[in-house]
């Protein structure tokens, strides 16, 4: 192949990209669409180890100390990151979950919060 | 694609390879602060810091990418000062060079950088699972591909340009003249 003669990008580079990006899009709606459980309860996890467990429509705070902290606010069935100090703010940004199966996590402090829906098939994974 | 690599001694080599690395590094501090501000999909960073690995591994290649990307990583870890980020920093390089590296004879750098950037997310993603030890987390593998295809389809052509712009100039010349 002639490197001079070849375009920076081929169409068969963009149809490549272009099927793989759709078909994780297609992938995500379906899972999307058979995660929507109602919440029920909101675990939190550090090292792997269940540290609490609340009811989803609790109205309050809850803090985690790592590494870092994580302060965690649980308010109209939603959960969502309040605080952190750790520099990524990955957790911050992951934004507000508020269906079965959702998780939020921050890795670099090794915290996870997910949700458990109403059919109770996530605690499958828990262990 | 397959491309000559550089024919420079050892040394010659060496030096580049450190003044990647070091750009390299650049690179991931700046991705590290782009990607913050960028609030798609979080947890997947824009990936420039491949740029630099991919480049190498084209016109150094094997040991060289490898060596850029471990020193690099390590590196990225000790800046952050998060043990458990060498974990992520590391695995995601490491495999993704190997992705390269098996695949750059058979495929254009466009799509042998889409694979890497793929492979680099998921790997990361595994880290996250393994380090959280939250298996629903998967659930989040479709966006960090979707996210890796694109961001890999932006190294690889931009690595396509600076090869081809690269190879009538000084790089690869080099061995022409004589010392």
């Amino acid at each position: 192949m002639k490197f001079k003669s070849a375009k920076i990008v081929s169409l068969s580079d963009i149809l490549f990209t272009v099927i793989i990006s759709a078909a994780g899009i297609l992938i995500f709606a379906f899972l999307g669409a058979n995660a929507a459980h109602d919440a029920v309860r909101v675990v939190f996890k550090q090292d792997g180890e269940v540290v609490a467990s609340i009811p989803a429509d609790a109205e309050t705070l809850y803090e985690i100390n790592g590494e870092y902290r994580n302060v965690f606010q649980i308010s109209d069935g939603e959960v969502s990151v309040r605080y952190t100090n750790c520099p990524d703010k990955s957790c911050v940004r992951m934004g507000t979950i508020d269906s079965g199966g959702e998780v939020i996590v921050c890795a670099p402090n090794k915290v996870s919060v997910y949700i458990e829906g109403i059919d109770g098939e996530i605690d499958a994974y828990t262990g | 694609m397959k491309l000559t690599l550089i024919r420079a001694d050892k040394s010659k080599k060496l030096i580049l390879s450190a003044v990647l690395t070091a750009l390299a590094l650049i690179l991931s501090l700046v991705d590290a602060s782009l990607s913050s501000m960028l609030p798609i999909v979080p947890g997947a960073k824009l990936g420039l810091a491949n740029l630099v690995t991919l480049f190498a591994i084209y016109a150094l290649g094997l040991p060289y990418a490898l060596m850029i990307t471990v020193i690099r990583g390590t590196l990225t870890a000790l800046m952050s000062g998060n043990i458990t980020m060498l974990l992520f920093s590391l695995g995601g390089g490491i495999v993704s060079v190997f992705v390269m590296y098996a695949l750059k004879n058979a495929l254009s750098i466009v799509k042998v950088s889409v694979c890497a950037g793929i492979a680099h997310n998921l790997i990361q993603l595994a880290a996250a699972i393994f380090v959280t030890d939250t298996v629903n987390l998967i659930y989040y593998a479709p966006v960090l591909i979707c996210a890796g295809a694109i961001c890999g389809f932006a190294t690889g052509a931009i690595v396509n340009v600076i090869l081809r712009r690269l190879k009538d100039y000084t790089l690869m010349k080099n061995e022409q003249r004589s010392y």
